[in-house]
């Protein structure tokens, strides 16, 4: 009897031990969530959110709370991601090489007439275009700074058109998989093949993109009532660097190729990242080939040029970034953490297809304006696996993510709350910033292209 | 001592508005021809890319690209400006042309002040968005031109 009760009282302490270590382990794997993503929103001392992310990581990896093991396994699963990135990225520092982005820029002018209205109409067809194919990275940050020296050469107020294209980036990213990188980060968690992806986010998309235009024609209608002189468009020298012939014509022919890749693949569910990285390949060829015969005689310059671009032009920081964030998630993932976050957004739903879309789109599209859209997107992605909707509710949950986390981060467009604490500092310390014109617009634009997308979202998922 | 005239130029056609005012101004006046770069469109698109996957700021190449765009429009409005004022009958000797960077109305009124100056006049149009068919009526004095008129000390001739 007194062995028995030993027994049950050694186990009992055992069980009461065990219990004490998971109730710390929880503790401190949520301090370091939180501690992380503050420091990626208020980046304190100018600490760069790759090195808070990958911190995040690290600390989840040296309490035990992820193993090493795990750990490989979760960033080889995400392979495809970095490869994205990776092609992604090389492929539109090249294709701006080319002048690809420029003559599309200078394309948008030319159909335009003098009527500032078409060009601002054209300006954010090119921006679909390019963002559907390239990204929404390519649209914000390489068709945006050419657009704003086109217009300015034109004498036209510049500000409506930087809405349009940094807009539009956004609202034309969940045309297909290949038209943001966390279409990809979701969609390598949960393939989905490309004619199902199409059933359910074509028709959101369209209607969002449209209504994005409508609604900016008539909110910038006074700014863009005035012609411009279409003889300006030529006498800009504009190019970001001079253009060689033949080497815009292979990127151009390059593109469709990738362009028509990305969609076989989509359709196939062959990894994305061979297809950008194949693309990359092919125009880094074509880079080295078209040039060096430019250059003949030069020894490496082709080359070393190149090396220039690529190191100033790939952002290597997101790599770190990314990597850190999948780690840190993996580790709330571990302590269910993202299972009871799963469970309670399945609950909020209401266990239905009408209260899975708005959950899944406005959750994704707020938490990306509260922290970003990149760990905001794995919490989901992490909820929804964990939590394991049951029929086509899982569909619903990861579509709905997409377009959150897509669309979400216009709310607050200039780079969700991080940005805005930022500002606010700059602020407090009497620097002259700007006047918040892209959030006055964010808040009042977005509400009503998320509601358009989560209707259009209901109607392809019943 | 007369005291010269600040012609605040946009990037409407600067001719018709050197045009347009001349008859106001006495030929013998110093003309400061001003064009102010509007910083603040730059500066969103700064916080813009910060966000983005790719993005730590707008790139230099991308800077440079559109400071280029900027300085050469400044001049070639400046240019414009110039010439017809000369060919109205200014002397060429009393031009002086100002590229300066920042808000505009602020830019303006800063020029105005600045006793080294010596404005004694700034001329400036009542809207460049509604500009060149501006009605009467409310909202039809644009924010730089109110700002202008508000906190300027000197004279200011406001053209439709």
């Amino acid at each position: 009897m007194a062995v028995v009760q030993l027994i049950t009282t050694g186990h009992w302490s055992l069980v009461t031990a065990h219990r004490s270590l998971n109730a710390a382990m929880l503790l401190l794997g949520s301090i370091i969530f939180i501690a992380t993503l503050v420091l990626v929103v208020v980046h304190p001392r100018r600490v760069p959110e790759w090195l808070a992310a990958l911190g995040g990581g690290a600390a989840m990896l040296l309490l035990g709370i992820v193993t090493f093991a795990q750990a490989a396994h979760v960033l080889w699963d995400n392979l495809n991601v970095f490869g994205f990135f990776l092609g992604l990225m090389t492929i539109s520092v090249l294709a701006e090489s080319a002048g690809f982005f420029d003559a599309l820029a200078r394309l948008a002018a030319r159909f335009s007439g003098n009527s500032s209205r078409r060009l601002f109409l054209n300006v954010m067809l090119i921006g679909t275009l390019i963002t559907v194919f390239l990204t929404n990275d390519a649209t914000a940050l390489i068709l945006t700074p050419l657009v704003y020296a086109l217009v300015v050469r034109l004498r036209l107020e510049p500000l409506p058109f930087m809405f349009a294209t940094t807009f539009i980036a956004d609202t034309a990213s969940f045309v297909l998989p290949v038209s943001n990188p966390i279409n990809v980060l979701v969609l390598t968690a949960f393939p989905h093949d490309l004619w199902d992806y199409l059933r359910h986010l074509l028709l959101p998309a369209v209607l969002v993109i449209a209504g994005n235009i409508i609604i900016f024609l008539w909110i910038f209608r006074a700014d863009l009532r005035r012609p411009f002189d279409p003889s300006l468009v030529d006498s800009a020298p504009g190019a970001a660097v001079p253009v060689h012939g033949r080497w815009f014509r292979y990127t151009v022919i390059s593109l469709g190729i990738i362009a028509l890749a990305y969609v076989l693949a989509s359709a196939f569910r062959w990894p994305l990242s061979f297809v950008a990285l194949g693309g990359a390949l092919l125009l880094l060829v074509g880079y080295l080939l078209t040039l060096r015969v430019q250059w003949a005689g030069e020894g490496s310059r082709a080359g070393r040029a190149l090396a220039r671009m690529l190191g100033t032009g790939i952002s290597w920081p997101i790599f770190g970034f990314i990597a850190g964030m999948l780690l840190l998630v993996q580790g709330v993932e571990n302590l269910g953490i993202t299972a009871a976050f799963g469970h309670w957004l399945i609950a909020l739903s209401g266990g239905t297809t009408w209260g899975a879309v708005p959950t899944s789109v406005v959750g994704a599209a707020v938490g990306s304006n509260a922290i970003n859209n990149v760990p905001m997107a794995l919490v989901m992605t992490s909820a929804i696996r964990a939590s394991t909707p049951v029929g086509g509710l899982s569909d619903v949950f990861v579509y709905g993510t997409i377009v959150g986390a897509d669309l979400g981060p216009n709310i607050t467009t200039v780079g969700s709350l991080a940005t805005m604490l930022w500002l606010l500092i700059l602020r407090r310390r009497g620097l002259d910033v700007s006047p918040l014109a892209y959030f006055r617009l964010g808040i009042v634009v977005t509400p009503v292209l998320l509601l358009l997308a989560i209707v259009a979202l209901w109607l392809t998922s019943l | 001592m007369t005291k010269d005239i600040l012609f605040c130029l946009s990037g409407l056609d600067a001719a018709q508005f050197i045009e347009r005012a001349a008859p106001h101004i006495p030929l013998d006046r110093r003309l400061v021809l001003l064009y102010v770069v509007d910083t603040r469109p730059a500066e969103e698109l700064g916080y813009i890319s910060r966000r983005m996957h790719g993005g730590g700021g707008v790139s230099s190449q991308h800077a440079a690209l559109m400071e280029t765009a900027e300085q050469q429009t400044a001049e070639a409005v400046l240019n414009e400006a110039g010439e017809k004022c000369m060919q109205l009958g200014f002397n060429p000797q009393h031009i002086r042309r100002e590229i300066r960077k920042g808000r505009p109305e602020q830019q303006i009124v800063a020029l105005a002040h600045d006793p080294a100056q010596d404005i004694g006049l700034v001329v400036i149009g009542s809207s460049y968005k509604r500009a060149p068919n501006i009605t009467p009526g409310p909202a039809s004095v644009g924010h730089v031109a109110r700002f202008v008129v508000d906190h300027s000390s000197c004279d200011v001739l406001l053209l439709r």
